[in-house]
């Protein structure tokens, strides 16, 4: 096999495109594949210590609800793009119901007579904990 | 000498190098100065630009694909086969490609020889780890292939002119 | 092609993390209260796993509500004999007793005989208190056994008199985090969040050597609603006490869970929450609740004197009038974000 490549012994015009095609291509993997937790929220639903679900609110199109199983008090969550509320629950105390919509990252909802934690996740990580 | 031993001699002698050269680099891990998953300097894959410049595509395949299965026996590791296929055949066929361009000379064959193969690379460990997030990786490895491509485009064009058994003479 | 080998492990130890390696994170459920611990570590799980067992043994030791706990053990034998206790509980004791002479027992570790007649004691949760209003009658009996603090031998504690109980409920979450930041230490984690029911405890900085952040909920607000964001520095802990967080509601008058321990009514200090940052994490939860007691005016003279415990922490002051004071360590990274809500801030300095 003959390769006119295989003469030469300098570096040629053409192979500085070769360079920039491949630095080119490690810039638009970086761009394409950052961590996905930087662009999405998710709302992580704990229960008693375990993971029940997530729901990827970046991804919602149209309102979701969602029974909780295996709780003491019914609950209902609802998520939509970008948010996540306790819609109903019948827990004593109401605390999750009030908490309202939370959308930030960071953000919690509790049901302590659950035992049931909401946390949303992702996004650009303004805060790394609530206090209060 | 008939020409079919001639030829078998020879792929055989540079399976053993190409060999030789891979676990040889394997003491040396670049990795220890940059700390990259899979970062490498690439050496073996001179042999398979040396087969394609001074052998044949077929020669090149058959070196490479039996230098992975001798790897894979030696180190007795079937994950690693599938990462070296998939690695040397994307670089085989993206170099054997390249050389049929003209206007270029064999570091921009090899820089986008060692890209392929950490592209490749990555591929199956995303098919083996089944996470298309792995992909991230192959950023920093292709911006470092440049570099390495370069080096082993230097030692190519050595290599390729100080030793030029041509196809057919002595 | 050796070397494809540690690639494949070192991309499977990599994946959960991008190149700013990921946080993982343990949320469970301790102390009546929910809990999680953010670690930015390769492999943080076991160190995880023991921060939570950490704080699973101190629960069992100071649980009010559990039999054979070293507080109910205490409680149990108050008035009559002395307690061999865990040296940790020991320990806290005397950290607690501290704090409450130096508070003028605004901070009160023995107030959980009146805590539990307005029904904010130690019961399992919200869920099975009954609250009421007690009588004054009522109150001042109980009050007079509010006021003598475990005495300590050593590991040996013992109550004065009979029907005193101790309730270490507001300084248990900053001691345990004192013991999760060691466990985490030890497991080589050096960035790490410790979030023990709304005590924050900075371990190092995130990865990129900027402060943790953590937002300070509006005591009126919401979910979504909070007075600031705020920088905590590395090795701090801010803790924050608000009447907003437990309060029933009777004869159309609010009752909430912070009871003076001079009158044995919910404070009226004017305050609605308050913040402290400080070193100790223990510190912190205690006196958050002191503070909120002493009200805004104590607070910052005791702050402003640069003498005591106070003057070595930092503090974010809310009164009813959504005046927001802030002590100037505070100043840097702090960004108010309840202007809109009606809230004005003031740097406080010395």
């Amino acid at each position: 096999m003959r390769s006119s490549a295989a003469d030469r012994t300098r570096p040629t015009p053409l192979d500085g495109l070769v360079v920039l095609a491949v630095l080119a291509a490690a810039a638009a993997i970086f761009y394409f594949f950052r961590p996905v937790s930087g662009n999405f929220l998710t709302a992580r639903i704990v229960l008693d210590n375990e993971l029940v679900a997530e729901l990827p609110l970046s991804d919602l199109t149209e309102p979701v609800t969602l029974e909780v199983p295996g709780v003491r008090y019914p609950i209902t969550v609802e998520g939509e793009n970008g948010r996540v509320r306790v819609l109903h629950s019948d827990c004593p105390s109401q605390d999750c119901v009030h908490t309202g919509w939370v959308s930030r990252s960071g953000g919690q909802i509790v049901c302590l007579p659950n035992r049931l934690v909401i946390t949303v996740t992702g996004g650009a990580a303004e805060a790394d904990a609530v206090t209060g | 000498m008939t020409h079919s031993v001639r030829r078998l001699t020879r792929c055989a002698v540079l399976t053993a190098l190409a060999l030789a050269i891979s676990v040889c680099e394997g003491l040396v891990p670049l990795s220890v100065l940059i700390p990259l998953p899979g970062l490498r300097l690439g050496l073996a894959n001179l042999v398979t630009v040396y087969a394609l410049c001074r052998l044949s595509g077929r020669d090149a395949l058959g070196i490479l694909v039996s230098r992975c299965l001798l790897g894979a026996v030696v180190g007795g590791n079937l994950t690693a086969l599938a990462f070296s296929l998939s690695g040397g055949l994307l670089a085989l066929g993206t170099m054997w490609l390249l050389l049929r361009v003209p206007g270029l000379s064999l570091f921009g064959v090899c820089i986008a020889g060692a890209a392929a193969h950490n592209t490749g690379q990555i591929l199956a460990a995303m098919g083996v780890l089944a996470s298309p997030a792995i992909a991230i990786y192959l950023a920093p490895l292709l911006a470092a292939s440049v570099l390495t491509g370069a080096v082993t485009g230097a030692a190519s064009i050595l290599l390729v002119r100080r030793v030029p058994f041509d196809e057919g003479k002595p | 092609m050796k070397h494809i080998f540690p690639l494949l492990c070192a991309v499977a130890l990599l994946s959960g993390c991008g190149p700013a390696a990921e946080p993982v994170s343990q949320s469970f459920f301790a102390m009546d209260t929910p809990m999680s611990i953010t670690a930015y570590h390769r492999d943080p799980a076991e160190a995880l796993v023991a921060a939570q067992q950490a704080v699973n043994r101190l629960d069992a030791l100071w649980s009010r509500t559990r039999p054979g706990s070293d507080v109910t053990r205490l409680n149990a034998a108050a008035g009559a004999e002395p307690v061999e206790v865990d040296p940790d509980t020991a320990a806290l004791l005397e950290k607690a007793n501290a704090a409450a002479l130096e508070s003028e027992m605004a901070f009160d570790p023995v107030l959980a005989p009146v805590m539990d007649a307005w029904g904010f004691g130690a019961t399992e949760s919200e869920t099975t208190a009954v609250h009421r209003v007690p009588d004054q009658a009522e109150l001042e009996k109980l009050l007079s056994l509010t006021r003598d603090l475990p005495v300590l031998d050593g590991d040996t504690v013992s109550l004065p008199i009979a029907g005193q109980a101790v309730d270490l409920g507001a300084i248990a979450k900053g001691a345990a985090a004192a013991d999760v930041v060691e466990v985490l230490t030890a497991h080589g984690v050096d960035s790490a969040v410790i979030a023990l029911g709304g005590n924050i405890t900075a371990l190092g900085t995130r990865p990129d050597g900027s402060p943790f952040r953590v937002y300070v909920r509006d005591p009126q607000g919401g979910g979504e609603d909070y007075l600031c964001m705020m920088s905590l520095p590395a090795g701090r802990t801010c803790s924050t006490s608000g009447g907003y967080e437990r309060y029933f509601e009777a004869n159309g008058q609010t009752y909430h869970h912070i009871v003076d321990p001079e009158t044995g009514y919910p404070a009226q200090s004017g305050l609605r929450s308050v913040t402290v940052v400080a070193e100790d994490p223990a510190l912190a939860d205690a006196w958050s609740t002191a503070l909120y007691v002493l009200g805004a005016e104590e607070a910052l003279t005791r702050w402003e004197s640069g003498e005591g415990t106070v003057a070595g922490m930092d503090l974010i002051l809310v009164t009813e009038e959504d005046h927001v004071y802030v002590t100037q360590g505070l100043e840097e990274g702090l960004e108010p974000l309840g202007e809109e809500a009606g809230y004005t801030y003031e740097i406080v300095r010395r």
